[in-house]
């Protein structure tokens, strides 16, 4: 699987953009900073937004409406306050919840809401069922509760590190560390007893 | 409970290793976290790139956008600039009311009727003017400076072209001549305008009318070179005439009129607006007495 990481502005980045970088493109043009601050951050939005709905279609949708809130505002964004990474995520986050809310929808993947791999005609047996199991842990994902499902979204989904969680979700960074390894032993448990099920049958 | 914090701070640093790409640290000998930590490795197996042609499309369509928004920016600006100076009722009021009385003025001084108003140089249909019926005027007083008029029957044609054209013709001779004298007339060429102006030909042609007939009676024949004249600049052309007619004959005492002749038009514009300037009349009086046999025609003289 390809590691392109959404770097921000911790020390443990790993991935292309430090913030050094993105203040470069700050002496730039602002097309151009925006340009860049666009390459290095939409794969981590749109993962962290698909991670989230389960749909690529719709996380599409999503990631588009981020960018261009983020382009309304390009101007008033203080690079010197957040990273753009975690600017970025937070109006994910916000743009998720807002499109929840407007669709009157739990944020649970209910079971008629299929994801969009279903439609993908799978040949195989194994295929199907990989996507059932992909399904059911999207399905386990959602009943967490929504800071769990965010850190494990954030984390799985936008591969930013545990202090870049810990911004954009305002909390502190041990408390990033605890609640993954708790919400990843609890979806485990959850799925543990999906699985189960499926093998009883 | 330090063992459980160990593991999620040591379960962050995994996840970081395989986030990067790098294999996680041997086992543990701790089922629970292994499986937990196995169970990471599919929660990373979820995640999906978006699609190059979603990712090249937004980014084109938001660089477009952001373009679009430079550019109302930049009008934006320039309408606040125009609303900063327009904005205000008081000096928009005074911008307006320049702008008519401007306005207003370039129209009346283009209609030639800012030269009607009280001590202006009358440029047309003056006191003294030959009237239609051909007429005479009283003579001006003596060492009064004689005012042009407009020839007979060319009165309409003339003050068409005064009202267009701002080249203007005084003419200045004494009003009462003895006979056989020489009579000087001095022709004051007058640019009134905003632009220059140029006078052709120039001499212009000078004649010597009989009022009492209208007939001709002698001519200065014109130059065969122009005038320039800037704005507001005038030039003097003195003419001598020794009283005699195309014939060499001394003329009989009565009234006489000089008419000028000669085109106008503007420097810049070429000759799209040529008009004839003012064919003025300045009369003057011969005066009864002895014929001069002596007199002749030095009416070239001062070209």
């Amino acid at each position: 699987m390809a590691e392109a990481m959404v770097a921000g502005d911790g020390p443990q980045s790993g991935g292309p953009v430090s913030g050094e970088g993105t203040r470069s493109g700050l002496a730039g043009s602002r097309r151009e900073a925006f340009a860049e601050m666009y390459d290095t951050c939409m794969p981590g939005v749109y993962r962290y937004i698909n991670y989230r709905v389960g749909n690529a279609s719709l996380a599409e949708d999503l990631t588009a409406d981020v960018f261009e809130k983020a382009l309304r505002h390009f101007d008033s964004f203080d690079r010197a306050k957040a990273a753009p990474s975690t600017w970025l995520m937070t109006i994910a986050r916000n743009t998720i919840t807002d499109h929840f809310r407007k669709e009157s929808r739990v944020q649970v993947i209910r079971e008629e809401d299929a994801p969009e791999e279903v439609s993908e005609e799978p040949e195989t047996v194994d295929e199907i069922a990989k996507l059932e199991e992909t399904h059911q842990l999207r399905l386990c994902l959602a009943g967490l509760p929504q800071l769990d499902q965010d850190i494990i979204s954030l984390k799985f989904g936008a591969g930013m590190n545990n202090r870049e969680i810990a911004r954009a979700l305002k909390v502190s960074e041990s408390n990033v560390g605890t609640r993954l390894y708790r919400a990843v032993r609890r979806l485990r448990e959850s799925f543990k007893g999906w699985e189960d099920n499926v093998r009883a049958k | 409970m330090s063992g459980r914090s160990s593991d999620e701070r040591l379960f962050s640093e995994d996840v970081e290793r395989l986030l990067s790409g790098e294999e996680t640290l041997p086992s543990r000998a701790d089922s629970d976290y292994d499986e937990t930590l196995r169970f990471a490795r599919r929660l990373l197996a979820l995640r999906e790139e978006p699609r190059p042609e979603f990712a090249s499309t937004l980014r084109q369509r938001l660089l477009t956008g952001m373009a679009e928004q430079d550019l109302a920016a930049s009008q934006q600006d320039t309408r606040s600039w125009f609303s900063r100076i327009f904005g205000q009722p008081g000096l928009r009021m005074a911008m307006v009311s320049t702008f008519v009385v401007i306005a207003a003025v370039g129209l009346l001084w283009r209609a030639g009727l800012l030269s009607m108003l009280p001590g202006q140089p009358a440029a047309s249909a003056p006191a003294g003017a030959v009237s239609d019926n051909g007429m005479m005027p009283p003579a001006p007083a003596a060492g009064e400076p004689a005012t042009l008029m407009a020839t007979q029957g060319e009165a309409d044609a003339s003050a068409a072209a005064r009202s267009t054209l701002p080249l203007s013709v005084q003419g200045y001779v004494a009003p009462t001549n003895s006979y056989g004298d020489r009579v000087v007339v001095s022709l004051v060429f007058s640019n009134s305008g905003t632009e220059g102006m140029m006078l052709s030909p120039f001499p212009p042609e000078v004649s010597i009318r009989d009022v009492a007939n209208d007939q001709l009676v002698y001519a200065f024949a014109a130059g065969s070179s122009q005038l320039a004249l800037s704005s507001m600049e005038s030039a003097t052309y003195d003419i001598s005439w020794d009283q005699k007619d195309f014939d060499g004959a001394q003329v009989l005492p009565g009234t006489y009129a000089v008419d000028v002749w000669a085109m106008q038009s503007r420097l810049e514009k070429g000759f799209a607006g040529e008009s004839p300037v003012t064919q003025g009349v300045v009369a003057f009086e011969v005066l009864p007495g002895a014929v001069d046999e002596q007199a002749t025609d030095t009416g070239n003289k001062n070209r």
